[in-house]
Formats: structure tokens, C-alpha cells, sequence
């Protein structure tokens, strides 16, 4: 039973991994940092962990399709992301192929 | 609420430490953005939460977030060599770690006997056998570390040569989805994905054929050329001394060498490099697992190259005991024992026995390389290389 559950486990989180990417980008249109993101998704019933979501908004970065910027005004030092013109570009394309990729599933 | 939080002394300490253990796997200029990130998340996370342990709890091990941030890859040697590689070292471990073992027992014991004097054999006994293992563990350790370390070393280079290749063949795939993703509406996915693949770095065309039976190279092929390279490299390295003659001079044993042994610490290295340049095409050739242009190059590359080291160490070295003739005239008056020896033996007539030797062995074996490239394994040159 144990062994059953570890194995849905692990292929509900495969599942989940490759929609990710388009949960966070779908968020960052508007400035946010990353504690806001985790609640902001925990709140929509997109559950990520924070040591899941750091990383891959470096990466993303780096892949140009966030920016980040510091803010330093408020009580403490703040990093805020958002989507770039190719992050909405890139965003764009990824929701078609998911609705698309739903739509086939549901015929399924 | 947000920002109102200050957090405990306590608090701040466990938080740092957590943070050094992530940053300090990272690369040192991404370590004061990730150290400032965390120390934003780990506070904003612990307005939510009751404890700050129920905070670094949630984050988890460290080290696994470290590992996060770490694009690159973090294996040495990668599935795809794995097996060559731990086969390899089996072989080249077995056979240099049993022979270094048994060579310096046995010197080991000689050396344990001649401490203990003639007298006492008990003695004797006891020293060489403590010397001998002593002797022999030693060494074998050595050595076997070193073999580790240079396969071990070859096959990793190996993989990070793969991996440049393979990231050039991705981002070039990956422009041309881009290129596709940005024209096309998504009802064409079906013709404009087979162009993706035909304008990216991988299409059918460039599946390589199955090898022709003969052109496999074979882990059998391979292991007489790897075990002879571990056995003479550790027999020049461990016991240059059993290349000599030994005679019994009114009851002792004498040893006189070939070789040059005094200035044996600058010819080894070059006999060293030579053996390991032949390891190192050895692996490449089974990892290949093919006879195709690349080995073909590689194979009279080496070759080549080893040729040379021969005829510098046999040419213009001091190879050979320079005073072998003398010695043993020194040794023997009587000369008609040892007559045949003195008169043939020639220094220069010896190395050109040895190059000629040598040479006729290369030209086998690239004869034979490039007989089977050619032959079998033509259709994969464009490929591979």
C-alpha cells in the first residue's frame, strides 16, 4: 500500500513539475517577490515549495524571460520579479500549447 | 503584518547557519544574491509560521537546495561511460595492483633478509615477512590509486568533451523551435514539427547505420593491449631491476642491468607518459565501440607519438647501463662462460633491434586499424567526426 502511494506520489509530482514554469510566469506580470508568489499559487491550489521555486526563478532569469529588481525602501531588502517582453512572448505560447494540450487530454 | 516581525537573536543565528550551508555549495559569485534572497524568504516565512525550526524544516536539507541552484552537471563519470569505465578499472586495477604486490613483496623480503643478517634465520624469517607485506600493501595501494585516478581522469574528460557537444547540438534544436514556435499558429504543429527536426541538429538521415559485425571494437580486443601496458609500465616503474643478467660470482648472486639505472628517474617519465597515452586511446576506442575516423586518427596518433618516445629514449637517452660490457668483465673473469653475451651485445645494435620491432608492431596495428575503418566501419567517418 505504502509502495502505491510513494508511486502515485512521485508521478503526480511529474506530472505537476512541467506545468510549473507556466504557473510562475502566469503570476509576474505585475512586480511580486518570491514569498508573495509561493502564497499567491498556494492560494489558486498551486502548491510549490519556496526551495523549488528560488531556483527556478534564477533560472528563468537567466533564460531572460524574468528581470528582478531590489527594493530596498521598504522594512527590509526585497527582490522582485517580473515577466520581460520575451518573458510574455514565451508565456503566451506556453498557455496556447497548454489549453491545447488540455483539450486533448479531455477528449481522452 | 508583513515587515512587523523582528526576529530572535536565537532566531537570526539559526537562520544564518542554514543559510552558509546552502551558499557555501554554490558558486562564490552567486553567493551574496542567493544569501540575500534566502534571508528575505526565511523572514517572510517565519511571519507564517509558528517556529523558525517549523521554517527551515519546510525548506529542507540544505544541501538539496544547494543542488537546486547548481545547473551544471554534477556527475563525473555519466551513466552513458559508466560501464565502460568500471569495467576498465576492474581490469586495469586487478592486474596492476596483484603484480605491484607480489614485485615489492618479494623486494620487500629481500630487504627484510639482508637486515636480519645471515645467522639468525628465525629473524630473518620474521623481518622479511614484515617488510614483504608491509612492502607489498603499500604499494599496491599506491598504485592502485594512481590507475584510479588517470582511467578515471581520462573517462571524466571524456564525458565534459560529450557534454559541450551535446549542449551545441541542444541549442541549436532549441533555435530552431524558437524560430517554429514564433511564426507558426498551433493547427499546424503536425508539418511545422517535422520541420523542426529537419532544420535542428538531429534528423533520421543522420542515424548512424548498425555496425558491420567486424567494425565493433570489442572490451575482449581490448584487454590483452591493457593488461600488457599495466604490466610493463609496472615493471619498469616498481622493478627496472629484473631486466638485468645475474651470475654467481664465487658463490653471490650479482646483478648487472641493462638498463640504465642511475639516470632512471628522467627516462621513466617519458616511458610513463607513453604507456598512459597508450591507456588513454585504449578507452577511447572503447568508448567509441566503433572503428571510424576518429579512432582510426587517434590510433596512429598514438601510435605515432609512442614511436617517437622510442626512438628518443633509445636514440638520444642514456637507455642503456653504459658500463654493462665492463661490469661484467669486472664480474667474470673467465670469459668463455659468458663469452656469447660480451661479444654481441651492442648498444646501438640492440636499439635498432628494438626500434625495428617496434616499428613493425605499429605498422600492424594501424594496418590493421585502418584496414577495418576502411573496410567496416567506413559509412560512420561522417558521422562521428
Amino acid at each position: 500500500m505504502g509502495e502505491e502511494k510513494d508511486l502515485l506520489g512521485s508521478l503526480v509530482l511529474e506530472l505537476r513539475r512541467g506545468t510549473l514554469i507556466l504557473s510562475v510566469l502566469s503570476q509576474v506580470q505585475e512586480p511580486k517577490y518570491g514569498y508573495a508568489l509561493v502564497q499567491c499559487l498556494e492560494e489558486k491550489g498551486v502548491a510549490i515549495d519556496p526551495n523549488t521555486l528560488y531556483p527556478l526563478l534564477r533560472r528563468l532569469e537567466k533564460q531572460g524571460l524574468l528581470e528582478s529588481q531590489w527594493e530596498t525602501g521598504g522594512p527590509k531588502p526585497r527582490k522582485y520579479y517580473r515577466r520581460t517582453a520575451y518573458g510574455n512572448q514565451i508565456y503566451r505560447e506556453l498557455k496556447s500549447q497548454w489549453q491545447q494540450l488540455s483539450a486533448s487530454m479531455e477528449q481522452l | 503584518m508583513k515587515g512587523g516581525c523582528v526576529l530572535k537573536r536565537e532566531e537570526q543565528e539559526w537562520m544564518e547557519r542554514y543559510i552558509y550551508q546552502v551558499v557555501r555549495r554554490l558558486p562564490k559569485r552567486q553567493r551574496e544574491e542567493v544569501r540575500m534572497e534566502l534571508q528575505e524568504l526565511i523572514s517572510d516565512m517565519r511571519e507564517q509560521a509558528s517556529s523558525m525550526e517549523e521554517v527551515l524544516e519546510k525548506l529542507g536539507d540544505p544541501a538539496v537546495f544547494a543542488g537546486k541552484y547548481r545547473d551544471e552537471v554534477s556527475w563525473l563519470i555519466g551513466p552513458e561511460y559508466y560501464d565502460t569505465w568500471s569495467w576498465f578499472l576492474k581490469v586495469v586495477l586487478l592486474s596492476s595492483t596483484i603484480l605491484v604486490f607480489v614485485i615489492s613483496m618479494i623486494r620487500g623480503m629481500q630487504d627484510g633478509f639482508a637486515r636480519a643478517g645471515e645467522d639468525d634465520l628465525l629473524r630473518g624469517v620474521i623481518l622479511s615477512c614484515v617488510f614483504g607485506l608491509g612492502n607489498g600493501i603499500t604499494d599496491a595501494l599506491i598504485s592502485a590509486a594512481g590507475c584510479f585516478g588517470m582511467v578515471t581522469l581520462v573517462f571524466a574528460l571524456l564525458e565534459r568533451q560529450k557534454i559541450r557537444v551535446d549542449k551545441k547540438a541542444g541549442q541549436k534544436i532549441s533555435a530552431s523551435m524558437g524560430q517554429w514556435s514564433g511564426g507558426k499558429r498551433t493547427k499546424e504543429t503536425g508539418s511545422a514539427g517535422h520541420r523542426a527536426d529537419t532544420a535542428g541538429g538531429w534528423m533520421p538521415e543522420k542515424l548512424a547505420p548498425v555496425p558491420h559485425e567486424k567494425a565493433v571494437i570489442s572490451k575482449g580486443d581490448s584487454i590483452a593491449g591493457i593488461v600488457l601496458i599495466i604490466i610493463v609500465g609496472i615493471l619498469l616503474s616498481f622493478a627496472p631491476g629484473i631486466f638485468s643478467v645475474v651470475i654467481s660470482v664465487e658463490g653471490r648472486m650479482e646483478i648487472i642491468s641493462f638498463l640504465n639505472l642511475e639516470q632512471w628517474q628522467s627516462i621513466l617519465p617519458i616511458m610513463i607518459a607513453s604507456m598512459a597515452l597508450g591507456l588513454a586511446e585504449e578507452i577511447f576506442r572503447l568508448v567509441v565501440g566503433v572503428y571510424c575516423r576518429g579512432v582510426m586518427i587517434a590510433n596512429i596518433v598514438a601510435n605515432f607519438v609512442q614511436l617517437l618516445l622510442a626512438v628518443l629514449l633509445l636514440k638520444a637517452l642514456p637507455f642503456w647501463n653504459p658500463n654493462f660490457v665492463v661490469e661484467l668483465r669486472q664480474r667474470i673473469p673467465k670469459e668463455e662462460k659468458i663469452g656469447f653475451l660480451l661479444r654481441y651485445w651492442n648498444e646501438e645494435m640492440v636499439s635498432n633491434g628494438i626500434l625495428i620491432i617496434l616499428g613493425v608492431i605499429t605498422v600492424i596495428e594501424i594496418g590493421a586499424t585502418v584496414y577495418k575503418t576502411l573496410r567496416y566501419g567506413k559509412t560512420f567517418s561522417d558521422v562521428i567526426s
